[in-house]
């Protein structure tokens, strides 16, 4: 008896908790980061990464850039030689970090390369979301690093950081897919 | 497993304190939350498997309806009733004023005086940024008046860090915007080309490329509005940045633009980074408002939680330690009453309950001995009851039989219904012979007299039984008995010895009575023959030869049956030795066949059957005896049909030889077959009575049995059972020695 009554507990509870999950779910809008072009090049021999990306933020994600809570977007590249039989080699890696806040007094939108320290100002949250989707020039190693006659994969990936987020914020960032925003790996060859 | 849930409960209580302290420290907070939040929750979760575990194992005890499993049930409910609603209380109050102390963090004057103070600050730099515009129209006002159509930018010399004017080849001539920045108070002028090209620069800060427009200024410059922003760079400083156009060839179309870039004073710098830090962190924490309570109150739920099942844990914990030993001695009771006596349950504490089982411990011990000594005694009982030749029966006050020996189920010839536990009398009414017994019992029980003694004879497979049963009352409370201890005494033997006794003291004094006058009875005739014979006539003489002849004749007859009376009362003297039982009937079955040679005599003598010891010559005559009667009960003697095997058998718990001679005959009529063989029963008309008697008298001499009983079908048998190679023994139930 004791234990069917435990069990019959357990299961409204969990219907519950589903039913929630199913309340709450669509009424939080989730951000997508689209990667819609990226390729290298190589200037001053240095392999540059150029790349386009759409964001579309989430009302959650607005409010808080809004309300001056800096957002940290990951930009994580990976370069392989691809191999048949056996997994790829990895050539190098790279992360870098971007953060967009704003600024209360000017009203500006900043975007800060957390790496070499650029700032980017803008006058609206929409501009500083372009330019962000706008990488350009964006040195990832020396060209002898990666010289070979085999065409090599690179891998990209733009994500927002949660864990950079404000500690109040993480765990609710966590369970929410308002703040899930990650454009998935974009793989292409590179030229010879 | 104390250890492991000491161990995990001090974890995740460390686990809480960091988490406690993390939430005081943001900087701790960002980094370890989360990871603390899924600790304690694993935590958690371990600790709710473990109670999970026990639920069960406590349902299943109930269910089992294991001893201790209620008090468990009920001390675990105390337990946790006590634990868990102070701490739900304390709980909704601590989040009522957790929510409530957040909230005053958030005033609303504190609100619109941080709004205030940042309006108040834009206000003044736009005031100063107008100037500034108006400053830079003007210069690049100037700059149009003497600009050159085309110029470009000496990159090396914007390299040389020397250089401070890197547009030396600039028309206007290469001090012309050093001269103009030292002027405006800008700590950068920078000429662009309508494509943000930078054309010339004049800089007062260090950093070696000029701080150019964004690409979104410059359109709007393109369009032809000027710009004018705050912009706040990397250490924080705020510098006013103004953009506008410059037509440097009027009427030409083509334009450029002029950067500036204009320092704020340092302390308007200082009050506005102070204001800024002081908005953003408090509208950040406003944004972070619910947040934060969701996650004190986390925490808080966190610590309620791991209170409440450490709570519950420690209850189940303390409510099976408590219940063990009264567990222990339910567990220990059942098996007492069970029967097991070596129960000894360990003593874990000295207190009251360690007192209790220590007494209980030392009860068993002694109700053990107590056993042992009632075990003992019962068995030297049963011993004795064993060994008793006497049936021994005891009731219960509902008549029930709670012991029975071996000599009362033998000398009542009980069957396996009369077992300890069956109602007595029900088997004795059960079976038609004991009805007698049942008929003189049940009044003298129903009555629940204290003593009585009865003679009650039974009619039992080997004949009459004669059983003195003497009846006594078991110590009672009160009027009503609490049952009776039967004793039987089969005295048939003792009855029969009495009547055998008698009878040979009569045929004793008979044959000395009678024998001592019959020779001068027959001498005198004799001689009243020869004195008067001679003296008398013919027919006087042949009357006085035949009354002499008669004379003589009885007193011979008389003489035969005075001198077989006298053998009966003889005492015997038997020589014994080993004897052929199956060449003695052969031996006399030939003597009948060469009388009788029409007759059928049918034997079936077993062949391996072994010599007993015994009186050849008086064995012979119970053989002739019977033998002769066998013949002698059948219509047509000469025609007789006599059936005679030998076996060994058990009987009375010996082995026997069994002798059976059966005949064809008429049988015996019942009455007659109850006293067969005393002196003076005879079926026959003529005989001395003597001969069936003479058979009982030398077979009881070899210890042996001899019974007389009508066949189903037709005629009688007699059957005789004599003792192999010893006498039974004396504690065995004699058989009965009177027959049928």
């Amino acid at each position: 008896m004791l234990k069917r009554s435990v069990m019959l507990s357990l299961s409204c509870s969990l219907r519950l908790s589903l039913l929630f999950m199913l309340l709450w779910l669509p009424l939080a809008h989730a951000g997508t980061i689209t990667l819609t072009a990226a390729n290298e090049h190589i200037t001053n021999d240095m392999v540059m990464i150029d790349a386009d990306a759409d964001f579309q933020f989430s009302d959650d994600a607005i409010n808080a850039i809004n309300s001056g809570v800096p957002i940290t977007i990951e930009l994580d590249i990976r370069v392989a030689r691809p191999r048949k039989l056996l997994w790829d080699t990895e050539l190098l890696s790279a992360h870098r970090e971007f953060v967009i806040e704003r600024h209360a007094l000017s009203k500006q939108y900043i975007i800060a390369d957390q790496i070499t320290g650029d700032r980017r100002i803008h006058g609206s949250l929409e501009l500083a979301i372009d330019d962000l989707g706008r990488i350009r020039n964006l040195p990832i190693a020396e060209a002898r690093q990666l010289e070979g006659e085999q065409a090599l994969e690179v891998s990209m990936r733009l994500r927002l950081a949660i864990r950079s987020l404000p500690g109040p914020l993480i765990p609710v960032a966590y369970v929410s897919p308002g703040w899930h925003m990650s454009s998935g790996w974009f793989k292409w060859q590179t030229q010879q | 497993m104390l250890g492991a849930v000491a161990l995990l409960s001090l974890s995740l209580l460390g686990s809480l304190v960091l988490m406690s302290a993390a939430m005081q420290n943001s900087a701790r907070f960002g980094a370890l939350y989360s990871v603390l939040l899924l600790s304690n929750t694993a935590g958690l979760l371990a600790f709710i498997g473990l109670i999970s575990i026990n639920v069960r194992r406590l349902a299943r005890q109930l269910r089992a309806r294991e001893p201790g499993a209620r008090l468990t049930l009920r001390m675990l409910v105390i337990f946790v009733a006590l634990a868990v609603l102070p701490v739900t209380v304390l709980y909704s109050f601590s989040l009522d004023f957790l929510k409530r102390g957040i909230d005053s963090w958030f005033d609303v004057q504190i609100g619109q005086a941080l709004e205030g103070a940042l309006e108040l600050g834009r206000e003044a730099l736009d005031l100063r940024m107008r100037e500034l515009l108006s400053q830079t129209e003007a210069m690049a006002e100037e700059i149009s008046q003497g600009a050159p159509e085309r110029t470009t930018l000496n990159l090396d010399a914007l390299r040389d860090p020397d250089s401070i004017v890197v547009a030396s080849a600039w028309t206007p001539g290469p001090a012309v915007l050093d001269t103009m920045r030292a002027h405006s108070g800008a700590d950068e002028l920078t000429l662009l080309s309508s494509d943000g090209e930078p054309l010339a620069t004049s800089s007062r800060i260090s950093d070696l490329i000029p701080h150019l427009p964004a690409e979104a200024v410059l359109l709007q410059i393109r369009q032809g509005r000027s710009y004018i922003g705050l912009d706040p760079l990397r250490d924080g400083t705020l510098f006013v940045r103004v953009v506008v156009n410059v037509n440097v060839a009027p009427g030409s179309g083509q334009r450029r633009v002029l950067h500036a870039l204009y320092p704020i004073s340092p302390r308007l710098n200082r009050l506005a980074a102070t204001v800024e830090d002081a908005y953003a962190k408090y509208h950040e924490l406003d944004y972070l408002r619910d947040k934060l309570k969701l996650s004190f109150a986390m925490t808080l739920t966190m610590v309620l939680l791991f209170s409440i099942v450490t709570a519950v844990w420690a209850a189940f914990y303390s409510a099976r330690r408590l219940a063990a030993p009264i567990r222990d001695l339910a567990t220990g009771t059942a098996a007492v009453a069970a029967g097991d006596y070596t129960t000894s349950l360990p003593v874990q504490s000295n207190d009251e309950m360690g007192f209790l089982v220590s007494s209980f411990n030392d009860m068993t011990r002694r109700i053990g001995r107590a056993r042992v000594e009632v075990e003992t005694q019962r068995e030297y009982l049963d011993t004795v009851l064993r060994q008793l030749s006497s049936g021994v029966i005891a009731l219960d006050d509902s008549a029930r039989i709670t012991t029975l020996n071996d000599s009362a189920a033998h000398m009542l010839e009980l069957g396996d219904e009369a077992r300890p536990g069956t109602s007595f009398l029900a088997a004795c009414q059960a079976d038609p012979h004991l009805l007698p017994l049942a008929e003189a019992l049940a009044p003298l029980i129903e009555e629940q007299r204290r003593q009585w003694q009865e003679q009650i004879t039974l009619f039992a497979s080997d004949g009459r039984r004669v059983l003195m049963c003497r009846g006594t009352a078991l110590a009672a409370e009160g009027d009503a008995a609490r049952g009776y201890v039967i004793v039987f005494e089969n005295i048939t033997a003792i009855i029969q010895g009495q009547r055998d006794a008698a009878w040979s003291e009569v045929a004793r004094r008979l044959a000395h009575e009678i024998k001592n006058p019959l020779t001068p009875i027959q001498l005198a005739a004799e001689r009243l023959r020869q004195k008067y014979l001679k003296k008398l006539g013919a027919e006087d003489g042949e009357a006085l030869e035949r009354l002499t002849s008669t004379i003589v004749q009885q007193v011979d007859t008389m003489k035969a049956i005075v001198n077989t009376f006298s053998d009966y009362a003889k005492t015997p003297t038997i020589s014994r030795g080993a004897v052929d039982i199956n060449a003695l009937l052969s031996g006399v079955i030939e003597l009948f066949r060469s009388a009788y040679p029409g007759a059928t005599v049918e034997t079936h003598l077993a062949a391996d059957l072994p010599p007993l010891s015994g009186d050849v010559t008086r064995l012979r005559q119970v053989m002739n005896n019977l033998i002769k009667n066998a013949f002698e009960a059948s219509p047509e003697p000469a025609n007789a049909h006599i059936i005679i095997s030998t076996s060994t058998t058990q009987y009375a718990q010996a082995d026997h030889v069994e002798i059976r001679i059966e005949d064809r005959g008429d049988g015996l009529p019942e009455q007659l077959l109850q006293n067969i063989f005393e002196p003076y029963v005879s079926s026959k008309a003529r005989g001395t009575g003597l001969g069936l008697a003479i058979v009982k008298k030398i077979v009881e001499e070899h210890n042996g049995v001899v019974t007389l009983r009508n066949n189903q079908d037709q005629g009688a048998v007699a059957i005789i059972r004599l003792p192999l190679d010893k006498e039974p023994a004396q504690n065995e139930p004699r058989p009965m020695k009177d027959a049928v």
